[in-house]
């Protein structure tokens, strides 16, 4: 769960700008992050290396957040690792299949909001202020 | 020019093109025609006029159930008749009028003996012509000799010719009575159909519309929660890179702090672009496309954008251009650029990083741009919608509103070209533009 004494946040997301962004956020405050760009690459990373928490977004091609949902769960292994859902889709979206996930964000969430997540799950950040 | 458009690219993209047509207007007098000699009709108004007239007079009431029974299962028949085989039909519209009336026939003398040759006519109109209208002819026939051989008799019919003594039968004016009744009757059946035809029209034509209305809100729907989920991605980019930067988060060294304000600049450009996406489909569905014509060099306009585009992104794959020297046209240099910047960015998102090819060429008074893949491709089923809106975007797993396309398309049409594009799944997709060097048709609407 730890790498070298920092805790390991999974991001999934098809946009690379978002995974960049959050990247150096998580970066600089202490936490090793693992970037995937759909759901299939996320559990690949996730069988490489357990991570502490992740970070989840819905709508992305190859394998959508859902599907990755249902794939976590059926592995007894990485089912328990928590997951918080960051979309860009609006209230409307369909939440079956979302069941058991930490948290539901919606793009744009303030990064105090994003941070508290993560620091909730993957323990205190270690920021370079 | 008009014909290569309507061949060649998709005349109306919009989804509310997909409604079905609504049910048509036609003349009062036309469907009355049409009506008259239709059997259902004839042979219920027949039924509900007997019904009238028994109710009237129980002189015959036994006479007239006969005639009533026969046309009654007629005009059930003729319901029936699409869940019928030709042979049954057949059967039923012949033993079951000729059976009721030869039985009437014998208990009640001659006034089902017309009946009686009628249904033999019915009989010959079916077996040997067998059309519609035939038998509705016939059926017209059964019903108004039925009824003015009644009215003969009892005096009810105001115009029949009284016979008080039926023995003299063959001195009165039965031939000018029949007719007069045959008529009426048609002209009552077709009266009675044709409104509720109307209602019944008036009532599909409001469902149609209900129709209608429902689907552009649901397209209206789509619409803004694709918008407003592509809006929200470079937003919240935005906001954790500025609010990174603010609180200090991103480590302030040389390379982080340039990573982040370029991000921001490049979401910035994100949200400019699908802005102006949304703006140009607006004004596209608007007809205001504005173009402002000039004399403006294809391959100029496609060296500059290949030159922003490798400014500006690192993961293009090989790009190789073929163009033409002095392809020169009478076009909108911006809306151009947007064409060649549509196609190429399609190219690079889904070319998997393989060579692109980018061409120009002159040819018999038109310009063909061509810009092609080898990329993943598009699904056979995808590829007859694709200047549509939103079917290359977020909803079928691309990314982005799925405007591209429809932009492209639009713009070219309103040069008075047209659009092909032809893909083939792991082997890329090759998008072709033809556009007239004159420009838009003389004098014609430059609007799409």
């Amino acid at each position: 769960m730890t790498h070298n004494g920092r805790a390991q946040v999974l991001v999934v997301d098809d946009e690379p700008d978002m995974l960049e962004v959050l990247e150096l956020l998580l970066d600089g405050c202490g936490y090793r992050v693992v970037t995937a760009r759909n759901g299939a690459e996320a559990l690949a990373a996730m069988r490489r290396s357990r991570p502490a928490f992740v970070l989840l977004d819905l709508m992305m091609p190859v394998m959508d957040g859902w599907q990755f949902r249902a794939e976590q769960l059926r592995d007894p292994t990485l089912a328990d690792v928590p997951v918080a859902i960051f979309t860009g889709s609006g209230a409307t979206v369909r939440r079956t299949g979302l069941e058991g996930t930490v948290a539901f964000l919606q793009k744009p969430a303030p990064m105090e909001d994003v941070m508290r997540l993560v620091e909730a799950y993957a323990g205190p950040a270690v920021c370079n202020k | 020019m008009q014909t290569a458009t309507a061949l060649t690219s998709r005349a109306e993209p919009s989804r509310t093109a997909q409604v079905p047509r609504r049910v048509g207007w036609t003349p009062w007098r036309t469907e009355l025609t049409e009506v008259m000699f239709r059997p259902t009709v004839v042979t219920h108004a027949a039924g509900l006029a007997l019904i009238w007239l028994l109710i009237k007079d129980d002189f015959s009431r036994l006479a007239m159930s006969v005639p009533l029974v026969g046309l009654l299962v007629l005009g059930t028949v003729e319901l029936l008749r699409p869940h019928l085989g030709a042979r049954g039909r057949a059967w039923f519209l012949v033993a079951g009028p000729t059976v009721l009336s030869l039985v009437g026939y014998l208990l009640v003398g001659f006034h089902s003996g017309p009946t009686l040759l009628a249904c033999a006519a019915i009989l010959v109109a079916q077996v040997f012509f067998g059309p519609r209208v035939l038998v509705g002819v016939a059926l017209i026939l059964l019903a108004g000799i039925t009824v003015a051989s009644w009215g003969m008799v009892s005096e009810r019919l105001p115009w029949a010719f009284p016979v008080r003594d039926v023995s003299v039968r063959e001195s009165v004016p039965w031939v000018r009575t029949t007719l007069v009744t045959i008529l009426l009757m048609a002209v009552l059946g077709a009266l009675v159909v044709t409104i509720v035809n109307r209602l019944e029209a008036t009532v599909r034509h409001n469902a149609h519309l209900y129709e209608d209305a429902q689907q552009a809100v649901s397209v209206r729907d789509e619409f803004l929660s694709i918008a407003s989920h592509e809006l929200r991605t470079p937003v919240a980019v935005l906001k954790l890179a500025a609010e990174g930067l603010v609180s200090g988060r991103v480590q302030r060294t040389p390379e982080h702090l340039e990573r982040s304000v370029r991000l921001i600049d490049r979401n910035v450009d994100r949200l400019t672009a699908l802005v102006g996406q949304l703006l140009d489909v607006s004004r596209i569905e608007l007809g205001r496309l504005d173009l402002r014509l000039e004399e403006v060099d294809l391959s100029a306009v496609v060296r500059d954008v290949v030159d922003l585009f490798a400014e500006r992104r690192d993961e293009v794959g090989p790009l190789s251009l073929d163009l033409d020297p002095g392809v020169v046209g009478r076009w909108d240099r911006s809306r151009l650029e947007q064409v060649v910047t549509n196609l190429l960015s399609n190219a690079v998102k889904f070319g998997a990083g393989k060579p692109i090819l980018v061409r120009v060429r002159h040819a018999d008074g038109r310009a063909l741009l061509t810009v092609q893949d080898h990329g993943v491709g598009i699904a056979p089923d995808l590829v007859p919608h694709v200047f549509e809106r939103f079917v290359l975007g977020s909803r079928h797993g691309g990314t982005g509103l799925g405007l591209g396309l429809f932009i492209v398309e639009s713009i070219v049409r309103s040069l008075g070209g047209a659009s092909h594009l032809a893909s083939k799944v792991g082997e890329g997709t090759i998008v072709t533009v033809e556009l007239p060097i004159a420009g838009p048709g003389t004098g014609s609407r430059a609007q799409p």
